[in-house]
Formats: structure tokens, C-alpha cells, sequence
């Protein structure tokens, strides 16, 4: 099973800085990919000055475009699958 | 359109939220000729030739958040003057509201029509033909519009069947319905203040970010650490968004965080214009005028009134749902500080010339102040609000056709009046519905006029996309108490004691 979890800050700051168009990405990207994306949520991160903010699979990630954060995350998807593949195989 | 926050929007969003926060602070003055240096250092990219360049558009964009204009007396001047002075004094009245920052505005070409690879020297040489001001030349392999010659008719663009002449539009001259921004010699954007109503359009389509308008975060800030009972009166329209869906409990208590004593919804005084202006229309309307015009949204007021200067009597003489609340509110606080808090950059100059408003803050301005003050609405999700007062008729007044469905359900009250609705949305819509009005052409005799298209959800000053702000708006309308303004009972007994107060051709 494939899992990523991603959890977009909805700090006010983040939300200012364009937040919501991440918030667009991710549940575009969930409808794609359906139980191997783990959708939670921060009130904050702690780097507002950098934001938009999102955590993917507990790293950092600031001032993320919603292209960035789309190709993060299906980078992270084909990885993941690969990997899968390979420890299935043997 | 969708509403998405590029480059030149966060720009501006930090600028004011690094401006606020000196001022929330206390250090304003002290830490101010340091900003745009800062913000420079801050921002990894960069847009322009030099770091100087930055600088110096950083400092413009500064003075517009500290409420100033870019007036050429305030052009040499350090930024701590410039706030000192911005600070002690009251803002100039007559000016214009937006500005374009002249050195930020890249003077995009303005040859409408040029022709592109794609022309394939063809033997027909239609575009040739199709010129009446043989403006059209064959160079070389290619076919050249002789821009000295050209008139911008667009003819030889039709006329070319490869589709090879193309036609350039600067997005600020695009976006403004009444040609009110033009090019100067140096093909830089100027706005004529004489036709500008004030909409804001120009400003949030400018890819260099070159257009804004004033802030009054300076003043408001004062005010809010003051001594003076501060009220806010949100807009309809703020449902969505600060990202806490259709609730509005953590928006009030962030509000009263802030410092504001007491927080009321404008969605009420749109009750009251409701109410209003269907009584006005049942008396008008078809006995002394042929049809009458909604007054609620200022920028169509403000088209009307240079644009169609024909069909201003036609203009409903009810206050406008922000006016109209803070007149209810002037009862009992006849001394505090009452600021409309919107998505509308015309607001600011209605509230200005109304006497009853003192302030207006746009939904984004309103953010950069919480992030200003360290204050997360996020922290915020289990905030409980009070009853709303309002119905939802009157909160409908947000979106395109809300002031239309207020009016069908408050005409009700006048059994044999003769209403049709009609609605549109952006002023080339309101002009196309006006002229059908004109020419008695038209199935309605009601028109809402809305500058912004989505009506006010859609305003240059607000922070998430109408179509999602429209369900939040649905949502909440759906749960609220009071369905119409017709039975709203607050509002109808406010309504026998303003009475006349709330029509403009009154003194009072
Ligand atoms: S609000 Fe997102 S990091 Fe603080």
C-alpha cells in the first residue's frame, strides 16, 4: 500500500499567501489517487514568513506554488509504487 | 476567472502585512526606510533589471499602503517623513483612488495588431486588401502593418486565413470597461479620474502588479489601539473567506482579538435596503418612472452617473446596505470609529463622501492585519457565533443576482405591484442591459447593476475565488433563521425609524 500524507497549513498567514490554491491541488490529487493520499490539516507551521506552507510525509516543505506541490507529490506516488514493486518482486 | 494568488498579489500582501505589522508594533517610523531593503532581501526572485529598481518599487508600494498617493511631491522624500505625515494628517479627499506605479508599469507594446511568422506571404494578400488605410506593406517574405498608418480597425486580422495577424491588448486597458486607463507618451499606463469609476478591475489584472490603490491600515491601526469604541461592519461577501468555510464564529472573535468592540454584519443593512427599495419601486415604478435602477453596488452607481448621465434619475435613491447599516448603528455610538470591511475598492470613496462610514478595509487588507498582529483564525475553528440578524435575502446581496431575489420576495408585500427583475454583472453587462432600458426594449423594469462580475464575491478585494465562496454563502444562507427581509421583524421596525434617513435626497 502506497501512503503519503500531506497536511497543508491553514494558518491565516499561509491562507493570505495563496493557501487555499494548495488546498485546491491536494483535492484534486485526492480524487486521483484515493486512499494513498492522507489529507490532514496544521494551524500553523511555524514559518509564516515563508509560506504557503505544507508538510509531505512529515517534511517541510515552504513557498510552494500548486505546480510545485503537484509534482512533489506525484513524484513521491511513482516512487513509493516502484518501491512497492520491487520488495513484491523478490 | 479564476482567482488564483500569483507572484505580483503576494508581493503586494506582504507589503502590507510588513507595513501593518511595524505599525502594530510601534515602529513604524523607526524601523520604516529599512523596509524596502528588507523585502528585497526576502524575496529570493527577482523581477527587475536591478536591485535598485526593487527597492524603489517596494518604496512605492509602500507609501500606497500607508495611505498615500504617489503625487510627484511625495517622490523624494524618506519613507519616515512620508509616515509621519500620513500619520498626523487626514488624506487628501478629491484624489484618485487607484494609481498606477509608474516605474513598476513595464509600458506593455500598445501596436494593436501585429503580424506574427505565421504569414505565409500568400498570393491573395487579403489582409493587404482589407486595409482601407494602406497600412499594409510586403517586406521581404512577410506581409507589415505600417503602425504610423494603422487605425486599429482589426480588419486585416479578420481578413488574413491563416490566422497570422494577432491582436495585443494591454491587460489593464482590457480589463477596464470604460477605457478610463489610457497610455501616455512614454506608453505608460495613466488613469483618467474623470471616467474611472473606481472598480478596481484594472488592478488585479496588471501582470507587473503596477496597479493599487490606498490602504487605510495606518489610520485603523490607531483607532484600534485608541482610545475610541472601534465597531467593524463586515460585507455580506466575507463569508469563505478567511478559509473557515460558511462559519463565522472565528472571524468575530479574531475581530474583537484585534480590538474592534463590537462587530456587526452588513447583511442586515441590506435587509433594511430590501425593504426599502421595494417600497420605493411599488411607488415609482410604473406610475412616475418607466423602471428603476439598484444603488447598492457604488461603482455602478458612479457608471450611471458619468457614463449614462440620461438614466441617473432612474438610480433608486436608497443608501447603500453599508450605509444604511452604520446609520443604525450611529444611534447609539454616535463618537466611534465604524469600519466596513469588504471586497470592494470603491467602498472606500462611497464611505469617504458618506460621512457615517470612517473606514474601509478590503477582506485582503483585513488578513495582512491579522498576520500583522499574530492573529490565526485557524487556532480559532471552534468559536461559536451569534444569531445572525440578518435574513438570507439580505445576505444574498453578495453574489450576482441577490439584490434581484431580495427584491421579488420584499415586492410581495405590495400586491398589485408590477415587478420584473432584471440583473447583470460587470459593467459591459450593465451597459448593454442599460441601453435595452433605454430604448424601452427591455423584459425587466428593475435593473441590478454590478460592477464586479459574481457581484461583490467577486470583488478586486477579495481572497478566494467566487465559485467556491458562492457555496459558503449558500451553505450559511440555508441554515440561517430568517429566509426574507420581508420577514425580518428587526429590520422592519429599524426601518419605520430611519425611514427617510436612509434615502440620499433627504437632509438628514
Ligand atoms: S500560518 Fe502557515 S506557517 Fe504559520
Amino acid at each position: 500500500m502506497t501512503k503519503i500524507t500531506v497536511g497543508l497549513c491553514a494558518g491565516t498567514s499561509c491562507h493570505l499567501m495563496g493557501g487555499m490554491d494548495l488546498g485546491t491541488v491536494i483535492e484534486e490529487l485526492k480524487v486521483k489517487l484515493g486512499d494513498d493520499l492522507q489529507v490532514q490539516k496544521h494551524t500553523c507551521l511555524n514559518q509564516c514568513r515563508k509560506g504557503p506552507n505544507v508538510m509531505l510525509n512529515g517534511m517541510l516543505f515552504v513557498g510552494m506554488t500548486p505546480e510545485q506541490l503537484k509534482n512533489e507529490i506525484l513524484a513521491l506516488h511513482d516512487r513509493e509504487e516502484e518501491n512497492n514493486h520491487d520488495t513484491t518482486g523478490q | 476567472m479564476t482567482l488564483q494568488v500569483n507572484e505580483v498579489t503576494k508581493i503586494r500582501r506582504k507589503v502590507m502585512t510588513e507595513t501593518a505589522r511595524l505599525h502594530w508594533n510601534g515602529n513604524l517610523i523607526k524601523e520604516i526606510d529599512q523596509l524596502p531593503e528588507r523585502l528585497t532581501a526576502e524575496h529570493e526572485h527577482r523581477y527587475r533589471c536591478c536591485e535598485f529598481k526593487e527597492k524603489a518599487i517596494y518604496a512605492e508600494r509602500i507609501k500606497l499602503a500607508m495611505g498615500l498617493s504617489l503625487a510627484p511631491e511625495h517622490a523624494k522624500k524618506r519613507l519616515s517623513t512620508l509616515a509621519r505625515h500620513s500619520l498626523t494628517h487626514s488624506h487628501e479627499k478629491n484624489r484618485s483612488q487607484v494609481e498606477v506605479i509608474d516605474i513598476a508599469c513595464d509600458g506593455c507594446p500598445i501596436d494593436k495588431y501585429f503580424i506574427t511568422n505565421a504569414c505565409r506571404n500568400c498570393l491573395g494578400h487579403n489582409c493587404q486588401q482589407a486595409c482601407r488605410r494602406g497600412a499594409i506593406t510586403i517586406v521581404g517574405n512577410q506581409a507589415y502593418i505600417d503602425q504610423s498608418k494603422c487605425v486599429e480597425c482589426g480588419m486585416c486580422r479578420k481578413a488574413c486565413k491563416y490566422g497570422a495577424i494577432l491582436e495585443v491588448h494591454r491587460p489593464c486597458e482590457a480589463a477596464c470597461p470604460v477605457n478610463a486607463v489610457i497610455a501616455d507618451q512614454n506608453r505608460k499606463a495613466i488613469i483618467d479620474n474623470g471616467k474611472c469609476t473606481d472598480c478596481g478591475n484594472c488592478m488585479v489584472s496588471c501582470p507587473f502588479g503596477a496597479i493599487s490603490d490606498h490602504s487605510q491600515l495606518l489610520k485603523i491601526i490607531d483607532w484600534l489601539k485608541g482610545e475610541e469604541k472601534t465597531v467593524a461592519m463586515v460585507a455580506p461577501a466575507i463569508i469563505g473567506q478567511m478559509g473557515q468555510k460558511e462559519k463565522l464564529g472565528p472571524l468575530f472573535q479574531a475581530l474583537k482579538q484585534l480590538g474592534f468592540d463590537r462587530v456587526e454584519e452588513v447583511s442586515f443593512g441590506a435587509d433594511l435596503v430590501a425593504l426599502g427599495e421595494s417600497e420605493e419601486f411599488a411607488n415609482r415604478v410604473p406610475v412616475k418612472d418607466p423602471y428603476m435602477l439598484s444603488s447598492c453596488c457604488p461603482a455602478f452607481v458612479k457608471f450611471v452617473k458619468i457614463h449614462r448621465p440620461g438614466q441617473a434619475e432612474y438610480l433608486s435613491t436608497m443608501v447603500s446596505p453599508m450605509v444604511a447599516m452604520a446609520k443604525t448603528l450611529r444611534e447609539d455610538l454616535p463618537l466611534a470609529k465604524i469600519v466596513f470591511i469588504g471586497p470592494c475598492v470603491a467602498k472606500k470613496r462611497e464611505a469617504m463622501e458618506s460621512k457615517v462610514v470612517d473606514g474601509v478595509l478590503t477582506f485582503e487588507e483585513l488578513a495582512a492585519l491579522f498576520v500583522a498582529a499574530d492573529i490565526n483564525l485557524a487556532t480559532m475553528e471552534e468559536a461559536q457565533e451569534e444569531a445572525s440578524k440578518a435574513s438570507k435575502d439580505g445576505q444574498g446581496f453578495a453574489a450576482a443576482g441577490g439584490v434581484r431575489a431580495a427584491m421579488v420576495n420584499g415586492i410581495k408585500r405590495f400586491a398589485d405591484a408590477d415587478f420584473r427583475g432584471g440583473s447583470a454583472q460587470g459593467l459591459e453587462e450593465c451597459l448593454a442591459q442599460l441601453k435595452l432600458l433605454e430604448k424601452s426594449e427591455a423584459s425587466f423594469n428593475f435593473l441590478e447593476g454590478m460592477a464586479c462580475s459574481g457581484g461583490c464575491l467577486g470583488g478586486p478585494g477579495a481572497l478566494v475565488d467566487n465559485r467556491q465562496t458562492k457555496r459558503f454563502l449558500d451553505v450559511r444562507g440555508s441554515q440561517l433563521e430568517c429566509q426574507n427581509s420581508g420577514d425580518n421583524r428587526l429590520a422592519i421596525e429599524k426601518l419605520k425609524d430611519l425611514g427617510h434617513s436612509l434615502h440620499k435626497s433627504s437632509k438628514k
